[in-house]
């Protein structure tokens, strides 16, 4: 069964607008596609630690790039393109001691959108349940 | 005009709502969805398509690699997140390039150029011409049911008319380029839009029971839902 329905309020914390636009107001593609982006940034994330205290400026440049588009499934368009401007920093950098502020910033933004988007699955299933 | 597809992409949430696009246009069947350009490579020396969506960036080997090692180019839709191999992909004949995220307007409007790419190109082959008592007669490969092999002969069966000719299976297998035709035993290839059921390990075809080999079920039943 698909829930269509434009009853549902995002957070004010992610673009709606763009939410609309890429699942058209599907809620069970939307549950389903959040689900799969907070499994997958959680994954990595925790490689990105690992190749940056292994010093892995390729690795984590090819991370970042993977990981970008997540943020734009999952409403947050803005930090996407923050995700790309520090992949593009990575690849201009000589090692990850060049990265190493920025890095810990990104992560910081990530880690906070990804509690909106938990936060947002909830209200999301609890919704669909309440109309299925 | 109905196509078949694979998904090439290593984020599971962008194959997903790609997947999703592909249901709701109605035209595009998944045929499967793959993580690295060696599976894919692996799944379609058995399963031609008439698409792929291709990530660039995947561990292993890059979406471009995995267009240099494919004999037969389907046509491809370039999925990445960096505009900038906007010039490879133009090299490689692509047919779109979709930035992703991607929206479903952006996706159809992809799948229009898609239509459009097939209705310019040259018709592709859709007869074969055999030789019969002498004569070459053309057989329209929509005409035929199915081809049966008869030792180093081969029977063309027509809902009007059978012919038999001098050839074998193995060579109409690889003459025939025509994603409709399947072979489903050693000794049969058939038209999967004449296809009546199905059962256990039996096709009928215009009241003709057909018999399918264990080892080309899985791949029939893959094609017979590729066209439903």
């Amino acid at each position: 069964m698909q829930v269509k329905t434009l009853d549902f309020v995002y957070s004010g914390k992610l673009d709606s607008g763009y939410l609309f636009e890429l699942y058209q107001g599907d809620l069970y593609t939307t549950l389903e596609v959040f689900e799969s982006s907070i499994l997958e940034l959680t994954n990595e994330l925790q490689l990105a630690e690992e190749l940056f205290s292994k010093r892995d400026l390729i690795g984590l440049q090819f991370l970042y790039h993977k990981l970008s588009p997540l943020l734009g499934y999952t409403g947050l368009p803005k930090l996407q393109k923050q995700v790309q401007q520090f992949e593009e920093f990575c690849k201009k950098s000589q090692s990850t001691a060049d990265v190493s502020s920025q890095f810990v910033y990104i992560n910081i933004l990530i880690g906070e959108a990804m509690v909106v988007v938990r936060q947002e699955l909830i209200r999301l299933k609890k919704f669909i349940n309440k109309r299925a | 005009m109905k196509f078949t597809s694979i998904i090439v992409e290593d984020l599971n949430s962008a194959a997903v709502l790609l997947q999703r696009h592909c249901e709701r246009s109605g035209i595009i069947d998944v045929l499967g969805h793959f993580t690295s350009a060696e599976e894919a490579l692996h799944f379609l020396m058995a399963n031609p398509v008439d698409l792929i969506f291709l990530d660039v960036e995947m561990p292993g080997k890059s979406g471009f690699e995995f267009l240099d090692l494919l004999k037969q180019k389907p046509m491809v839709i370039l999925t990445t997140s960096r505009t900038e191999y906007a010039f490879n992909a133009f090299e490689y004949h692509v047919t779109d390039f979709l930035h992703k995220p991607f929206t479903y307007q952006r996706f159809l409007d992809s799948i229009k150029k898609l239509d459009r790419k097939v209705q310019e190109s040259p018709s592709p082959e859709s007869f074969i011409f055999i030789k019969v008592n002498g004569k070459l007669i053309r057989i329209n490969y929509a005409d035929i049911l199915y081809i049966e092999s008869l030792g180093d002969y081969v029977k063309f069966v027509t809902p009007q008319k059978k012919y038999i000719t001098h050839n074998t299976i193995k060579n109409l297998e690889a003459t025939i380029h025509s994603s409709d035709f399947v072979k489903v035993h050693r000794s049969f290839i058939v038209n999967l839009h004449a296809v009546e059921d199905l059962q256990d390990n039996n096709l009928l075809v215009s009241g003709n029971l057909i018999p399918v080999s264990k080892a080309n079920k899985t791949k029939l039943v893959q094609k017979l839902k590729a066209v439903s």
